[in-house]
């Protein structure tokens, strides 16, 4: 409860106490316009601190957004006399579905050529302000535009700016609930693998969308109360210099922190301002104290000062990250159903550039059974998951999931039909935590709106809580709860791999394929992953297994595949497969490569 | 060849080695063994100059490398296979192999007999020479991190779990080119879940745990050491 009070207070109350006292710090009416300016640009930048720390996107297009706020607003408010609240929340909206356009335009391409994208958008809305002259006024700006009105009295200009910041303040205690929940982690997912997102039935589309059109929202919102600042603006504001300020202002505040863009945005207003008197000289001061503060803070300010409240809050502790004990509870019931469905191949191929890595593959994993899948590097083991999960598109032949035909569907649309993976590479969300990554998993079982986790309200809460249960659970399974808390980048590889496994698993999925489980794991640490995963069968679900480690293949599959160039060379259960002189030519080698792989020393001691 | 003294590295508030002291003598091949987590990435890292010591001291042939750049380090002739293999996926595994040169780019000759002795080593290389090493399989790769490692003729190899992800037929023959460069002069420093199989071929043995030396042997020792599986692998 005290920690509650002290958060409150720290992210309520004492920047609500900043706001409504600035005013009177420097009552002048210059000071008050700087306030703000300073108040709608922290709007501006925290949309795109969003965009760029979550959602990993990038925008030099700002000014579209910020324009097309302004000049909605101001028009509809001037022509049609409609209240200027509602005007600005139509220029707001104007701004949103041009964010939607651009995010769509966004998703065809990435980094260098995303921010190319956006410059050009953003110069649209531009050039529009500026030659559009019957209807923006262009150079010659906007007369009249009507202010902001309450009880038929203006407002005046220290009332406008407590509204600004004061709205500013809500956005950002908005924002802030919105990334602490699935939101924020879901964002965080796709910035960090979007392959492994869809694998786990995200729709990576929507959310980049999403942030696109959040951030515009924003920016329309920025936008709309510079538009009715003063009774006249001209298109000269509406230049790529917002773009930029905005995009510093996010990198020097830190980009992803909540307490960033204010900062951020007080100091590329602030400074050019403060500065103003040295004339020739202020842009190359403004420039040093912006390179001082990138060389001395690369995770901008609020980075440093997230560190500093980490080491003043957290205690010193030697965690103990490789604790021996394996699994340390059953499988959860949640997992436990009947048989997951079979798994069909029929004639499947995939080449590449001529290149046959499948071809004309044709095998059955029967429901509930374990499938092992092996043979030499480079004869297309993984390519076939890849082709099952949707990574690649076939080149021919057909994939079934039961009775349904489910060739070339999308990852994340088979996540949500219940088959998911792990990756021969692993690819962890390695800016969450471990129980965020299996949280992640969760994804297509969480309900809980945009509404309700931005408002935080009970039932997000209960929802978040509850599965959080549920990850819980699953890493006591897996055996790693004591890394809960940890973040996923600094665990070992074999720990890694298990983070993987539990995240699969949250996708309560039913069937399920494990692209090499026991690399990188010491012979007792693949006995320990071949109960594991003899215990996932046990739920119920259909497993495909690729791996090298034959002691493991051949105890845990009912089946085995082997495959050489590509083609089905063997298939049987192990001791088949074993004795085929095809595959131990090809594949195994003789008993005694087996046995010293087995790790012979078990045998010595009387494992 | 290295000696690692009293070497402590953190990750933020977590002590990953709390003083490890280990040595490779010039010629050997000594195998670092021990459960996930336990730290022996992070002694390999550590050695490469990837993650700095918080205390310490590390020498590679008697010059002292604790707080030299990575490029430094490699300069000094030790080099690097990583876990998870880290080939350059947009480039081709010519290319790879060439950059793995870096160090002696001026000998062209000498760069193109390494060529010759790596595809050797591993004719799959030669066949795929042209094609990006992005698109090679997981074990492909594996085998082109070793020999891109190898090209600059490196005094001292770290290589951390060159058998990963590799079929039976081949971690054979990886463990063979790793006893074969061994022979032909290099100092070996090995990462090796594989135990049994890593033991087999090493001189020397060490075993981590929490980041801590238990253990330290011959090979053959350590091969026969019953409380090894019980205790400190499993």
């Amino acid at each position: 409860m005290k920690r509650k009070a002290l958060s409150f207070v720290l992210r309520v109350g004492i920047p609500a106490a900043v706001i409504y006292l600035l005013p009177f710090v420097y009552p002048n009416k210059f000071f008050i316009d700087v306030l703000q300016q300073v108040g709608y640009t922290w709007i501006l930048v925290a949309g795109l601190n969003l965009l760029v720390g979550y959602s990993g996107q990038i925008s030099l297009g700002q000014v579209g957004f910020f324009g097309l706020g302004a000049y909605g607003s101001a028009l509809v408010a001037k022509h049609f006399h409609v209240p200027v609240p509602l005007a600005m929340l139509t220029g707001v909206a104007l701004s949103a579905a041009f964010g939607f356009v651009v995010g769509l335009l966004a998703l065809r391409v990435r980094g260098l050529y995303l921010a190319m994208v956006t410059i050009a958008t953003g110069s649209l809305v531009e050039i529009l302000a500026n030659r559009w002259t019957s209807l923006t006024g262009g150079p010659m700006g906007i007369a009249d535009v009507p202010r902001l009105t309450v009880g038929g009295a203006k407002l005046g200009p220290v009332e406008y700016y407590w509204l600004i910041a004061f709205t500013g303040l809500l956005v950002t205690l908005g924002l802030y609930n919105l990334v602490r929940s699935r939101f924020g982690r879901t964002w965080l997912a796709v910035k960090n693998s979007e392959i492994a997102a869809r694998a786990l039935g995200i729709d990576v589309l929507k959310w980049k969308v999403g942030a696109f059109v959040l951030n515009a929202t924003l920016g329309g919102l920025a936008g709309a109360f510079f538009a009715h600042q003063n009774s006249l603006f001209t298109s000269d504001t509406f230049t790529y210099d917002v773009s930029v300020r905005s995009l510093v202002a996010v990198i020097i505040g830190g980009t992803g922190t909540m307490i960033g863009p204010v900062i951020g945005s007080a100091l590329v207003i602030g400074l050019p301002t403060f500065f103003r008197q040295l004339y020739d000289y202020y842009l190359l001061l403004f420039g040093g104290i912006l390179l001082l503060t990138l060389l001395l803070l690369p995770d901008g300010i609020g980075g440093a000062v997230a560190r500093l409240w980490k080491s003043f809050r957290g205690k010193a502790r030697t965690a103990q990250l490789d604790r021996p004990e394996g699994s340390q509870a059953p499988l959860p019931d949640f997992l436990r159903r009947t048989d997951g469905p079979p798994v069909r191949l029929e004639g499947l191929s995939m080449f590449f550039q001529g290149v046959k890595a499948v071809n004309n593959l044709t095998m059955t994993i029967a429901p509930g059974e374990v499938h092992g899948l092996i043979g030499p590097n480079g004869s297309g083991k993984s390519t076939t998951i890849n082709v099952i999960t949707g990574i690649y598109t076939a080149t021919a032949g057909q994939v079934s999931l039961g009775d349904e035909t489910v060739t070339s569907r999308a990852p994340d649309q088979l996540a949500r039909l219940g088959m998911t993976r792990t990756f021969q590479n692993i690819q962890l969300f390695t800016d969450l935590t471990v129980l965020d990554n299996v949280l992640v998993g969760f994804h297509r079982h969480m309900s809980a709106g945009y509404i309700a986790h931005l408002l935080r309200l009970p039932s997000a809460l209960r929802e978040e809580a509850a599965f959080r249960e549920r990850a819980m659970a699953i890493l006591q399974f897996v055996g790693i709860d004591h890394l809960a808390g940890e973040e996923a980048k600094n665990l070992s590889y074999g720990q890694q791999r298990l983070v993987e496994i539990a995240r699969a698993l949250a996708t309560e999925p039913r069937v399920l394929m494990l692209d090499e489980p026991a690399a990188g794991l010491n012979n007792v640490e693949v006995h320990r992953m071949t109960a594991l995963i003899r215990e996932i069968a046990r739920g119920g679900i259909t497993l495909l297994i690729v791996e090298h480690h034959m002691e493991m293949v051949m105890e845990l599959c009912d089946a085995i595949t082997v495959l050489n160039f590509g083609e089905k060379i063997a298939e049987g259960n192990a001791l088949q497969v074993k004795s085929n002189p095809k595959v131990i030519e090809a594949y195994l080698g003789g008993d005694d490569v087996i046995s010293l792989l087995n790790g012979e020393v078990a045998r010595h001691v009387g494992d | 060849m290295l000696a690692i003294e009293n070497l402590v590295v953190d990750y933020g508030k977590a002590r990953a080695l709390h003083g490890v002291s280990l040595t490779v003598r010039q010629g050997e091949v000594v195998a670092l063994i021990g459960r996930n987590g336990a730290g022996k990435t992070t002694l390999l890292r550590a050695v490469t100059g990837l993650v700095p010591a918080t205390a310490g001291k590390v020498t590679v042939a008697g010059t002292m490398a604790t707080g030299l750049k990575p490029n430094r380090i490699t300069a000094l002739g030790v080099a690097h296979v990583p876990q998870g293999r880290q080939v350059f996926a947009d480039q081709s595994v010519a290319d790879n192999l060439r950059l793995g040169a870096y160090l002696v780019y001026r000998d062209s000759k000498r760069v193109q007999q390494n060529l010759e002795r790596e595809y050797r080593r591993f004719p799959r290389l030669r066949e795929r020479k042209e094609q990006m090493a992005g698109t090679l399989s997981g074990g492909e790769q594996q085998m082109l991190a070793i020999s891109r490692a190898l090209m600059s003729d490196p005094k001292l190899v770290v290589m951390d779990e060159p058998s990963m992800g590799l079929a039976p037929v081949i971690v054979m023959d990886v463990l063979k080119a790793i006893k074969e460069i061994n022979q032909s002069g290099t100092t070996v420093l090995l990462v090796e879940q594989l135990a049994a199989a890593a033991l087999s071929i090493a001189d020397r043995g060490y075993v981590l745990q929490n980041g801590q030396i238990q253990l330290e042997d011959t090979g053959k020792k350590l091969l026969q050491n019953p409380d090894l599986i019980r205790s400190y692998l499993g």
